[in-house]
C-alpha cells in the first residue's frame, strides 16, 4: 500500500503542473490519506424527489441531501482519516437540536449512526445506531466507491474534493478537472487573497468550474458553478459554496473509533465461506 | 511413442480448452426462460427467501409464505392446514402499466408506471424502489441484462462477459456437492479506482443452484450477495399467488395535494375498477 502511494505521488509530481500550485500541498495531504477536514456546505442540495432515482448501487457520499431534516439547511461536516480508518459526519442545527449523520469506516466495515444533542447546552452527545448506543457493521458499498470515487462527507463536498485529485485510472472515461487560471483577489473581510480555477467538461454538455480560494497558502473556500441542460433543453445552473474551517494532515484519532458507550453488536461469522 | 504422446496431449489440451471455454448448456435454457418473460423464480439470500413470478406481462413478488410461517406453525396448526385457502397476495404487483403495493389483506397502494418518477410524489412512500424489486436479481443478470422497465440501468456498469468454467465444491441443501461453475466478468472504471465485477453461477446436475456476485479490487475479493436458487421454471405453479381483484381497496399515490398534506388517504376504488380505468 505504501509503495503504491509513493509511486502515485511520484507519477503525480512528474505529470502534474509544471508550476507549483497552492493546491499541490492539499493534493498531497489527500493522497497520503491522513487528514482532518472541517467544512460548512453553505448551499445545500434541494430535496431529493423520485426524479433523482437512486441508481442500483447507491451513492458513495453520505446521503445528507435525502435526509428531510437537513434539507435546505447549511450543513457542517467533519472528515478525518489515518490511512486505514475514516470517519465522516454531516449535519447541523435542526429546530434547535444538533443532529449529525455519521459513518465510521474501520477494518473494511462501515458503521452508520446518528449523534444528537437536544440542546446546545447539553454536555454529552447521544448516539443512535440500530438502537440507542448500539451499532452494527455494514459491508462497504464497493461499487459506489469505484464508480463514484472516495466519499468526503456529503455528495457536493465529495465531488469538489475529488476534483482536486487527478484521475489515476488510465481506463477512466470520466473527465478530469484541469487547471485554468490563478491570480490575486480582494475580499472586504480579508478572508482570502488568492484563487485557483479548475474546469471540467463532463459528459453530455455539462460543465463545472471550480474556484479554490486561499488566504496566503491556506485553503479557505471552494466555490463552484455547474451548467447542465434539462431533458427539455433548458439551462440548469447550480452553484455551490463550501467554507473550509480546517484542512490539516493530522487525523483526529478520538473520532476514528466508536464513541465511548457505543457498542458494536455485529454477529460475525467465525469462518468465511469460500 | 513420443509422437503419440504429443498428439494425445494436444487432443486432451484442445478438449480441455473446449470445455473450459463454453457455458453450461443449461445457461441457454435459463436465458430462454427469462427472456420469454414467463418465469417462476424462488431463491434465498441473506435477506430471506423470495418468490418472483412473471406471467402474461404480470409480475409479482413476495417473501415466501413458507419462510414467513417458519417455526411458528406449531402455534396454529389449523392455520397451516386451512391457511392455503386464503388469498395469497404478493407484496408487489405490476399489471397493465400499474404498480401495486399491498398494505394489508384487502388493501393496496397503486401508482401508474408513468408517474413513478414524478417529482410531486412523496419520496418517502418509496415508489422509486418498487420496479427494482420486480426486476430479475442482479446476480442473474447474465441471463437477462435488459430487464426493462423494471431494472434501473446504470450506464457505468457494462454487461458481463463469459470468462471460464471450473469445478468447485459448495454446500447445497446441507450437502457438499461438486458444482460446475461458470464465471462472467465486467470491468468497472471510475476516475480514481478500478475493479472487476464477477458473476459466478454454480450448476449441480445441470441445474443452477447458486449465483454469486463479487467484486475484485486491488487483489482483494469482496462478496456482494449470494443467491441460493430453490427453483427456476417457466411456469408458475398454480396457487402461488391468488389476487382477489374485486375486493381489494386501492389508494392513490400521494402527490402533495391537500388530502396528502392532511394525511387522509382516500380509497380510489377496487383494484378491478382501477385496472379497467387504465393508466
Amino acid at each position: 500500500m505504501k509503495k503504491f502511494l509513493i509511486l502515485a505521488l511520484l507519477i503525480f509530481a512528474v505529470s502534474f503542473h509544471v508550476e507549483a500550485s497552492r493546491l499541490d500541498s492539499y493534493r498531497e495531504i489527500l493522497l497520503s490519506n491522513s487528514y482532518t477536514i472541517k467544512y460548512t456546505n453553505v448551499t445545500p442540495a434541494p430535496r431529493v424527489t423520485n426524479k433523482d432515482r437512486v441508481e442500483l448501487y447507491g451513492k458513495s457520499g453520505l446521503a445528507a441531501e435525502s435526509n428531510d431534516f437537513l434539507t435546505n439547511k447549511p450543513k457542517d461536516g467533519v472528515i478525518t482519516a489515518d490511512g486505514q480508518n475514516k470517519y465522516e459526519e454531516v449535519g447541523g442545527e435542526v429546530d434547535g437540536k444538533q443532529l449529525y449523520m455519521c459513518r465510521l469506516s474501520k477494518n473494511g466495515e462501515d458503521f452508520f449512526f446518528t449523534k444528537y444533542k437536544n440542546k446546545e447546552s447539553e454536555r454529552k452527545w447521544k448516539y443512535v445506531g440500530t438502537r440507542r448506543n448500539r451499532v452494527v457493521a455494514n459491508d462497504k458499498n464497493y461499487i459506489a466507491e469505484i464508480l463514484e470515487n472516495e466519499s468526503y462527507g456529503d455528495a457536493d463536498m465529495s465531488r469538489l474534493i475529488n476534483a482536486i485529485l487527478p484521475n489515476s485510472n488510465e481506463n477512466s472515461q470520466q473527465a478530469e478537472y484541469k487547471f485554468v487560471a490563478q491570480g490575486e483577489i480582494e475580499d472586504e473581510d480579508d478572508n482570502y487573497n488568492f484563487y485557483e480555477d479548475y474546469r471540467a467538461d463532463l459528459d453530455s454538455g455539462k460543465v463545472e468550474i471550480v474556484r479554490y480560494y486561499f488566504k496566503d497558502n491556506e485553503l479557505k473556500k471552494i466555490a463552484s458553478a455547474s451548467l447542465d441542460k434539462t431533458p427539455s433543453g433548458e439551462d440548469y445552473v447550480r452553484r455551490y459554496i463550501i467554507e473550509i474551517e480546517k484542512f490539516s494532515p493530522v487525523p483526529e484519532e478520538n473520532l476514528l473509533q466508536l464513541p465511548k458507550g457505543v457498542k458494536d453488536e455485529t454477529k460475525r461469522k467465525k469462518s468465511k465461506e469460500a | 511413442m513420443k509422437k503419440l504422446f504429443l498428439t494425445m496431449a494436444l487432443i486432451f489440451g484442445i478438449l480441455n480448452f473446449g470445455t473450459a471455454n463454453a457455458e453450461q448448456p443449461a445457461a441457454e435454457t435459463y436465458r430462454q426462460i427469462f427472456q420469454s418473460d414467463n418465469f417462476y423464480l424462488e431463491f434465498k439470500d441473506k435477506w430471506g427467501e423470495r418468490i418472483l413470478t412473471a406471467e402474461n406481462g404480470i409480475r409479482m413478488e413476495r417473501m415466501s409464505y413458507k419462510y414467513e410461517r417458519g417455526n411458528m406453525v406449531w402455534l396454529n396448526p389449523l392455520g397451516a392446514i386451512f391457511g392455503g385457502k386464503e388469498n395469497k397476495n404478493p407484496e408487489i404487483m405490476y399489471k397493465d402499466g400499474i404498480y401495486f403495493q399491498f398494505i394489508g389483506k384487502n388493501q393496496a397502494n397503486y401508482c401508474a408506471a408513468k408517474d413513478i418518477n414524478s417529482e410531486s410524489i412523496n419520496p418517502r412512500s418509496g415508489w422509486d424502489k418498487i420496479p427494482q424489486k420486480l426486476a430479475l436479481p442482479d446476480e442473474l443478470a447474465v441471463f437477462l441484462w435488459d430487464d426493462a422497465p423494471f431494472k434501473v440501468k446504470n450506464s457505468k456498469i457494462p454487461a458481463p462477459n463469459f470468462q471460464e468454467s471450473y469445478k468447485k465444491i459448495f454446500k447445497v441443501n446441507g450437502k457438499d456437492i461438486e458444482c460446475e461453475c461458470d464465471l462472467y466478468a465486467c470491468e468497472l472504471n471510475g476516475a480514481k479506482n478500478s475493479g472487476v465485477l464477477y458473476y459466478e453461477l454454480a450448476y449441480a446436475a445441470g441445474e443452477l443452484v447458486r449465483a454469486k456476485r463479487y467484486i475484485s479490487r486491488n487483489g482483494n475479493e469482496y462478496d456482494l450477495n449470494v443467491l441460493e436458487i430453490v427453483k427456476i421454471q417457466s411456469e408458475t405453479p398454480e396457487g402461488t399467488f391468488s389476487v382477489d381483484e374485486k375486493n381489494i381497496q386501492c389508494y392513490a399515490p400521494r402527490m402533495g395535494d391537500m388530502a396528502d398534506l392532511l394525511e387522509q388517504s382516500q380509497s380510489a376504488g377496487t383494484m378491478q375498477e382501477i385496472l379497467n380505468k387504465g393508466e
